[in-house]
């Protein structure tokens, strides 16, 4: 009876306890990817407008995470005077089609501060 | 004596399914939470790139739109989609949508001349529009009081106010299109040599405020720009205030971002 009875409830609670051993793995991707996307746009913004550029960076920063950038010129002015690109960054795990996080934003030309 | 150690160990398994159940609820609650806030952690930080995404595009739209003599520039407000359900929106005050370009005021006899003022927004809402204005003086010798302000041409408040003078326009002056309006003079009583500084507190028709140092000049013409990010399908959202100084005489190698921040507030409307 006892041999029964703990065995029925110790399938679905192993199952369950399966299952939190892959959610700690995943929350350690997403916070990974979320913290590499972020690196990733903060290095951006910090580049000069014309050195933005695309690109597909397999293991980034040394990481088993997979980085592409896409630039996009959206806005152009007077031969390029003024500009604005658009930036997306995905981060996927290593050899993976799954994005785990997707950032994206504008960077003007001739964006000064007084810091 | 069997049965009894029988019934013994069937107690204890339960005791034991019950206190490990207890366990892995504890855990899942733990876990169910914990993705929670790694997902509204990725959500703000979308938000706050959306965010910026809207200041950086403002910014493109107030440089590619200036011309010197003519206008500082301007940008549009409202909602735009950046990506499929992740936008950004731009909005701002009255205060915060008057620009107020010092960089040509000058003192003459009894006048303080040359002042500019403008609507920063292309966008008709919201309405930018002064109720008063506070102008505030200090000058070596004889103290004088300020007589009249003449705008764009007409004189728009005449008094007889010492400083700190709160003249009140009759009819508040509101701002229409994007074209820089002079602010012609502020007439005093009498010479106005020896003047040492003056600034201008501008109250709006919505109740907010905006202090510029108008004397001596400076290359100043200081605008914020305010930019909500959000993702559709999330209560999450983040707003950037810059605050952007044209520097209309030198715009095209110093204006800058004279301070960048963020605020509590959603940018909703218009």
């Amino acid at each position: 009876m006892t041999i029964v009875v703990v065995g029925i409830i110790a399938l679905p609670i192993s199952i369950t306890l399966s299952r939190h051993i892959q959610s700690v793995f995943q929350s350690q991707d997403m916070t990974m990817a979320n913290n590499l996307a972020r690196f990733d746009l903060e290095q951006v913004n910090n580049t000069d407008y014309n050195d933005i550029v695309s690109a597909s960076i397999p293991g980034y920063q040394g990481y088993d995470y997979d980085l592409t950038r896409t630039v996009a010129l959206i806005n152009s002015w007077f031969f390029g005077l003024e500009g604005t690109k658009k930036i997306t960054v995905q981060v996927s795990k290593s050899g993976s089609a799954a994005v785990l996080v997707k950032l994206v934003t504008y960077i003007s030309r001739n964006i000064r501060y007084p810091f | 004596m069997i049965k009894q150690k029988k019934g013994l160990a069937l107690i204890a398994a339960i005791m034991l399914i019950v206190f490990v159940s207890i366990a892995v609820l504890g855990l899942t609650v733990f876990i169910v939470q914990w993705f929670s806030q790694i997902n509204s952690e990725q959500l703000s930080l979308k938000c706050l790139y959306l965010a910026q995404a809207g200041i950086h595009d403002a910014i493109f739209e107030v440089r590619s739109s200036h011309f010197p003599s003519f206008t500082n520039g301007s940008f549009s407000l409202g909602q735009v989609t950046v990506e499929p359900g992740e936008t950004y929106h731009r909005g701002g005050t009255a205060a915060d949508l008057l620009m107020v370009d010092t960089s040509d005021t000058s003192q003459s006899g009894t006048d303080v001349e040359d002042l500019k003022i403008q609507k920063a927004t292309s966008s008709a809402s919201p309405t930018v529009s002064i109720d008063r204005m506070v102008v505030t003086w200090s000058k070596s010798g004889q103290p004088r009081s300020l007589q009249s302000i003449r705008i764009a041409g007409s004189n728009r408040w005449t008094g007889n106010l010492s400083s700190p003078a709160n003249a009140d326009l009759p009819v508040n002056y509101a701002l229409t299109g994007t074209a820089t309006i002079s602010i012609d003079r502020l007439r005093f009583s009498g010479s106005m040599n020896g003047l040492n500084s003056m600034s201008i507190q501008f109250v709006m028709t919505d109740g907010f405020t905006k202090t510029v140092q108008v004397y001596p000049d400076s290359n100043n013409c200081v605008f914020t720009i305010k930019s909500t990010g959000r993702v559709s399908g999330s209560n999450i959202y983040r707003t950037i205030a810059a605050d952007y100084n044209l520097m209309p005489d030198s715009y095209s190698t110093t204006s800058r971002i004279d301070d960048i921040y963020e605020i509590n507030t959603e940018i909703t409307s218009p």
